[in-house]
C-alpha cells in the first residue's frame, strides 16, 4: 500500500506516543503496526524527522541503545503531542467520510 | 568559517544516524538469514536514493533552528545591524534634508502633544495626592433632594459633626472647616489673608505636621482661650523671612494680639477652592488657619450647614461603611426624621479631578487621534519615500540583501526621525506646559501635580517611538508589493499605478481630522451657548470686593452696622457710581447656605439664603418682580423670595405679606425678584431667599458708570476715608467674576480646537502632498495630453476627480464616526446635541474648501506644464 500524502507525520508521531524511539525502531514499529503492508521509502522517513524536529514537534536526544551504540533518539514534545491529537481526529473524520462516499449503492441507473 | 564549522558538525551528527540505521537494518537482516551483500543491497534499496535524501534532509537542517544560544547571538548581531541600520540611515536621510526636516517636524508635535498630555493626565488623575495615606481621606458631604444649592455636595452643620466625632468608629478622625477672614496689620501694608477657621481633629485627619511649632488643637478653640494661628509656607516666608523664630511671635489679626504657633510645610493648603468643586465661601489659596469657636459662622442648628468636612478613615474600615455608620448616626440625631437628609464620603482624589476628568480624558483623547494623523502622514511620507527608492532597493537585494535587511533600514530611518524631533519636541513639550498650566483657568484641580519628570519623559518617549515603529512598518509594507527582482529591469517610467498606494492614507487622515473638527465645534458651540446665557443679573459696570470689619475695632453686631452703613454712604456719595451695596455672597462665587423656612401654615421649605443690604438688587442690576424688595417699611424683619421659591414652594399663592420662620426668626414677605444663576452659568436657578444683614465680612457691590480703575481707586479712597485700617482684598468686576465659571469649559475648548487646528492642518499637508506627487509623476503623461491637443484645464481636473474621490470618502468615513464618537461628548454640552446639524455642515463645508485649494493649487500647476520642458524634463 502507498503511503497517503501527509499520514507520514502523522505515523511518526503516533509511534513515538509510547516513548522516546530512533528511527530504525520507528520504521521497525510501523512495519509492526501496519503488518508489513506500508511501502515507505526509509529516507523519506528520516527526512520527515528532522523536519519535525525543526519545528518543535519532536525533540531529539543521543543515547545508548540496547547494543550499547550511540543512537539518536526522538520523542514527542507537548507541541507534537497536540499535534498528533488534531491530526488523529481530521484524519479519522476524513476518513469516515471518504468511506461514506464511496459506500457502494443498491440502485443504479 | 564558522558557518562551514557548523555544517561540519550537522553532518557529522546525521552520518552518524545513518550509519546506526544501516548497522540494524543490515544486522537485522542477516539475522533473517541474507548474507552481509545481499543485507547491504536491500537495506540501501529500502532507504531510497541516499545521496538525494542525505543532501535534502543536510539543506533542511541547515535553516537555524531556534536556541536560547543562538537567540542571543541573534540580539547582539541584531544590535550591531540596528548600529549599521542607524548610521545608513542616517546618510540616506542626510541626502534628503527637506523631508527628513518636516517628518522630525511631525515627529516633534506628536512628542510634545504626548509630554503634554502625559503630564496633565498623569499628573492630575494618577499622581497620590499629597497626604500620608490618601486613600483613607474622604470628605463627608449632605445630600438633600429638597435643597437645590447649586451644587449637591452641601456642607455639613455643626451638630452632626460634633456628634459623628463623639461616636463614629469607622473614622479614625474627623474635623472641619469653614471660611475665615483675616486682617493681617502692623509692619506695612494692612494685609487679607484668606484663612480658615478648623476644629483641632482637621490636622489630625489630614495627617499633615507642621514644619514648625505646632498645629491647632481642640482647647484653642474653647471660649477664653488664647488666639492662636497657624501660619502656610508661603506665608511665612514671604512676610517673616522664614525665620524660624517667627513661631511665638505676636501678630495683630483682625486688630487682635494672636500668636503664631506654627507652620504649615511648603504646598499645603486645606480647603482647595478648585478640588472640592465650589467654593462655599472660601478664597483661593487659604494660607492660615485659626481655631474655629462653635457658633462664629451662625447659629448651631441642623438646617444651618456650613462646616466643610474631611475625614479620615479608621484603619481597617472602608468607604461604604463609614458612610453607613455617618449616616445611622445622623438618622438618630434627628429621630428618624431624616426629610431626605442623608450623607456621602467621596475621596480625596474623586473629589479632587471629578470636575475635570472628562476634560482631561477628552483631551488625552484628542492628542491620540493627533499622532494617529501625524503618524499616518509620516507612514504616507515614508511610502512615497519607498517608492522612490525602489530602484535602490533592488540592486541591494540583488547584491545579497535579505528583504528584511530592507525593512529594517526603513523602519531605522522612521526611528532615527522620531529621536531627532521626538527629543525636540519633549522638550517643547515640557516647555509648553507651562504655558498650559498658565493659560489653565485658576480653579484647575491639582496643576502644581503636573510636572515632567522621569516617568513622564518615558512614557512620552516610548509613545514616539512606538509611533515611529508603527509608521516605519507600514510603510515597509509598501517594499512588500514591489518584485524586487523585476524592479531592475524596467526604466522610472510606467509604474505610475503602483506608486500610487498610500493614497487611502490621506482618506483616514481626512476623516481623523472630521472627529476633531465635530468635536471641537460641539464644545466651541456649547461654550457660545453658555457664555450668552442669561445670568440673571447684569455684570457690565459692576466692581465688587471684600470688606472685612475686624472684631478687634467693631467688636459687636452694632459696630459692624455702624462701619458698613458709613462705607456705604460714603460711597454712595461719590459722582458716578449708581449704587453700592453689601451681599453675604456673590454669584459665581459660590453659595454659602441653605436654610429651611417655615411658612405661616406650619409646612417647611428648603431655599438657598442670602444676606444682603437694601440696595443689592438695584446694584446686581436684577429686577423686582413685585413688591417693593427689601427697602420698603415692615413690622418684621423683611425676606424677599426669588421666582424659583415662589413657583415651588407656594402653589402658584401670592406670598407677599406672609409670615415665615427663617432659621427661627419671624419674618414677612415684601417681595419676589427675579432668578439669578447663582452657582454657575449651567446650572438653572433655585429657590432662593433674601434677607437684610451686614455680617463681619461682606461683598461689596459696586454699579458705577465710570472705568474700572476710576471706580476701584474712588472704592479705596472712600474705604480708607471711613477707617484706614480696612483691608479691601478680591478686587474684580462681575465680568470677571462670570468668566471665570466658563474657564475651564473654554479651557477645554481652546486645547481640542488647537488639536482639531493642528490635525486638519496636518491632514491638508497630505492632500497637498499626495496631490502634488501625482501631478509629479504623471508630469510626462500631461505633457504628451496637452502636446495631443488637450486643455490645461481639462488636465487639472484630471488629478482633481482622482483626489476628490478620496477626500469625499474621508469626509463620509469621518462623518459617520463622528456621529457614533460624539455621543461620547454628551456631558461635555451644554443645550447643544451630538448631533448638532450647523457643526456637522460647517465642518465638511470648510473640509471639503480646504481639500480643494489644497489640492487645485498644485493641480493647476501640473496643467500649466509647458510639453516641451515635460517632455525634455523625463
Amino acid at each position: 500500500v502507498q503511503l497517503q500524502p501527509g499520514t507520514l507525520n502523522l505515523f511518526i508521531l503516533r509511534a513515538l506516543v509510547d516513548g522516546p524511539r530512533h528511527g530504525f525502531a520507528v520504521i521497525a514499529w510501523l512495519r509492526d503496526a501496519s503488518a508489513g503492508e506500508l511501502a515507505i521509502e526509509e529516507g523519506a522517513l528520516y527526512h520527515a524527522l528532522h523536519r519535525m524536529e525543526r519545528q518543535g514537534w519532536l525533540a531529539a536526544e543521543w543515547g545508548s541503545s540496547e547494543h550499547n551504540r550511540q543512537a539518536k533518539y526522538y520523542r514527542l514534545t507537548p507541541i507534537g503531542r497536540r499535534e498528533l491529537q488534531r491530526q488523529t481526529k481530521a484524519w479519522n473524520r476524513y476518513a469516515a467520510l471518504a468511506a461514506a462516499v464511496l459506500r457502494p449503492t443498491t440502485r443504479r441507473s | 568559517v564558522k558557518d562551514d564549522d557548523r555544517r561540519d558538525e550537522i553532518a557529522r551528527e546525521l552520518d552518524a544516524e545513518l550509519r546506526f540505521h544501516f548497522d540494524q537494518t543490515v544486522a537485522e537482516l542477516r539475522r533473517h538469514g541474507l548474507d552481509l551483500d545481499a543485507a547491504r543491497r536491500e537495506a540501501r534499496r529500502r532507504f531510497g536514493d541516499q545521496d538525494d535524501w542525505r543532501r535534502r534532509i543536510l539543506r533542511g537542517d541547515l535553516r537555524r533552528p531556534w536556541s536560547l544560544r543562538r537567540a542571543g547571538e541573534a540580539v547582539t548581531r541584531g544590535f550591531v545591524g540596528c548600529a549599521r541600520d542607524l548610521t545608513s540611515g542616517a546618510r540616506a536621510l542626510a541626502g534628503v534634508p527637506l523631508l527628513s526636516l518636516s517628518a522630525s517636524a511631525v515627529f516633534a508635535i506628536v512628542g510634545a502633544a504626548a509630554t503634554i498630555a502625559v503630564a496633565m493626565a498623569g499628573g492630575v488623575l494618577v499622581r497620590p495626592m499629597p497626604y500620608p495615606e490618601p486613600e483613607r481621606l474622604t470628605y463627608v458631604w449632605g445630600r438633600n433632594p429638597n435643597v437645590r444649592a447649586g451644587f449637591t455636595n452641601l456642607p455639613i452643620s455643626e451638630p452632626d459633626l460634633a456628634d459623628w466625632r463623639q461616636r463614629a468608629r469607622d473614622i479614625s478622625a474627623i474635623g472641619g472647616a469653614v471660611p475665615a477672614s483675616l486682617s493681617l496689620t502692623g509692619g506695612g501694608e494692612p494685609e487679607r489673608v484668606p484663612a480658615a477657621a478648623a476644629t483641632g481633629d482637621l490636622f489630625a485627619a489630614l495627617g499633615i505636621e507642621p514644619i514648625v511649632g505646632r498645629v491647632l488643637t481642640a482647647d484653642d478653640g474653647l471660649p477664653g482661650a488664647r488666639p492662636v494661628v497657624v501660619i502656610g509656607h508661603d506665608l511665612w516666608r514671604r512676610r517673616f523671612g522664614g525665620d524660624r523664630s517667627a513661631v511665638g511671635r505676636l501678630v495683630t489679626l483682625n486688630d487682635r494680639p494672636t500668636e503664631i504657633v506654627g507652620v504649615m510645610p511648603s504646598g499645603f493648603s486645606f480647603p482647595r477652592v478648585e478640588e472640592i468643586a465650589s467654593h462655599y465661601g472660601f478664597e483661593q489659596g487659604i494660607a492660615a488657619w485659626v481655631p474655629w469657636r462653635s457658633g462664629d459662622a451662625g447659629p448651631v442648628v441642623l438646617g444651618n450647614r456650613y462646616v466643610i468636612v474631611a475625614a479620615r478613615l479608621a484603619p481597617h474600615s472602608t468607604r461604604q461603611a463609614a458612610e453607613r455608620e455617618l449616616n445611622a448616626i445622623a438618622a438618630a440625631l434627628r429621630r428618624g426624621d431624616t426629610g431626605g437628609q442623608s450623607f456621602v464620603l467621596i475621596s480625596f482624589r474623586d473629589q479632587a479631578v471629578a470636575g475635570v476628568r472628562g476634560s482631561l480624558w477628552l483631551l488625552a483623547a484628542s492628542v491620540v487621534v493627533l499622532a494617529g494623523i501625524a503618524a499616518l502622514n509620516l507612514a504616507h511620507l515614508l511610502l512615497v519615500r519607498v517608492g522612490d527608492r525602489h530602484r535602490q532597493f533592488a540592486i541591494r537585494a540583488a547584491l545579497g540583501a535579505t528583504r528584511l535587511a530592507l525593512v529594517r533600514q526603513i523602519v531605522a530611518e522612521a526611528v532615527l526621525l522620531a529621536l531627532i524631533g521626538g527629543a525636540a519636541g519633549l522638550a517643547a513639550g515640557a516647555a509648553a506646559l507651562r504655558g498650559v498650566r498658565a493659560l489653565a483657568p485658576a480653579d484647575f484641580p491639582r496643576l502644581d501635580a503636573t510636572v515632567v519628570d522621569g516617568t513622564v519623559m518615558l512614557t512620552a518617549s516610548a509613545a514616539v517611538l512606538l509611533a515611529a515603529l508603527v509608521v516605519g512598518a507600514g510603510a515597509a509594507v509598501g517594499l512588500r508589493r514591489v518584485s524586487l527582482e523585476g524592479e531592475l529591469r524596467t526604466t522610472s517610467r510606467g509604474n505610475t499605478a503602483r506608486r500610487q498606494s498610500g493614497r487611502w492614507l490621506v482618506g483616514v487622515e481626512v476623516a481623523m481630522s472630521v472627529l476633531l473638527l465635530v468635536a471641537g465645534g460641539l464644545l466651541a458651540r456649547s461654550f457660545w451657548r453658555v457664555a450668552t446665557a442669561d445670568p440673571g443679573f447684569d455684570a457690565t459696570g459692576v466692581l465688587t470686593f471684600r470688606l472685612t470689619m475686624p472684631p478687634g475695632r467693631y467688636p459687636t453686631g452694632a459696630d459692624v452696622r455702624r462701619g458698613y452703613d458709613a462705607v456705604l454712604a460714603e460711597l454712595g456719595s461719590q459722582t458716578g457710581i449708581v449704587r453700592a451695596a453689601l451681599t453675604w455672597q456673590l454669584p459665581m462665587t459660590g453659595v454659602e447656605a441653605s436654610a429651611s423656612y417655615r411658612r405661616d401654615d406650619g409646612t417647611h421649605a428648603m431655599a438657598l439664603i442670602h444676606r444682603v443690604s437694601p440696595g443689592y438688587f438695584t446694584a446686581m442690576g436684577m429686577r423686582v418682580v413685585r413688591g417693593c424688595g427689601l427697602d420698603c417699611e415692615s413690622d418684621l424683619p423683611a425676606v424677599v423670595l426669588n421666582e424659583s421659591a415662589v413657583r415651588a414652594h407656594w402653589n402658584g399663592r401670592d406670598p407677599i405679606g406672609h409670615t415665615i420662620a427663617v432659621n427661627g426668626e419671624r419674618s414677612r414677605i415684601t417681595g419676589i425678584v427675579s432668578d439669578v444663576r447663582h452657582g454657575s452659568l449651567e446650572q438653572a436657578p433655585a429657590a432662593e431667599l433674601y434677607q437684610r444683614a451686614r455680617l463681619r465680612t461682606m461683598f461689596v457691590v459696586v454699579r458705577s458708570d465710570r472705568a474700572v480703575e476710576e471706580v476701584a481707586a474712588i472704592s479705596r479712597a472712600a474705604v480708607a476715608t471711613v477707617d484706614p485700617g480696612l483691608a479691601v482684598s478680591d478686587m474684580r468686576t462681575l465680568d470677571d467674576r462670570l468668566s471665570a465659571t466658563t474657564a475651564r469649559r473654554r479651557f477645554t475648548m481652546t486645547g481640542i480646537g488647537i488639536f482639531a487646528a493642528l490635525s486638519t492642518l496636518l491632514a491638508l499637508v497630505g492632500v497637498y502632498g499626495v496631490t502634488a506627487l501625482l501631478a509629479a509623476r504623471r508630469r510626462p503623461e500631461i505633457a504628451i495630453r496637452l502636446a495631443l491637443g488637450a486643455t490645461p484645464r481639462s488636465a487639472t481636473w484630471l488629478l482633481l476627480r482622482q483626489n476628490a474621490a478620496i477626500v469625499a470618502a474621508g469626509l463620509v468615513g469621518g462623518l459617520a464616526g463622528a456621529l457614533v464618537v460624539s455621543r461620547q461628548l454628551a456631558p461635555h454640552l451644554y443645550q447643544t446635541s451630538p448631533t448638532d446639524p450647523p457643526v456637522y455642515v460647517a465642518v465638511i463645508v470648510l473640509l471639503a474648501a480646504a481639500a480643494g485649494v489644497a489640492t487645485v493649487v498644485p493641480a493647476r500647476r501640473a496643467g500649466r506644464v509647458s510639453p516641451r520642458e515635460a517632455l525634455q524634463g523625463e
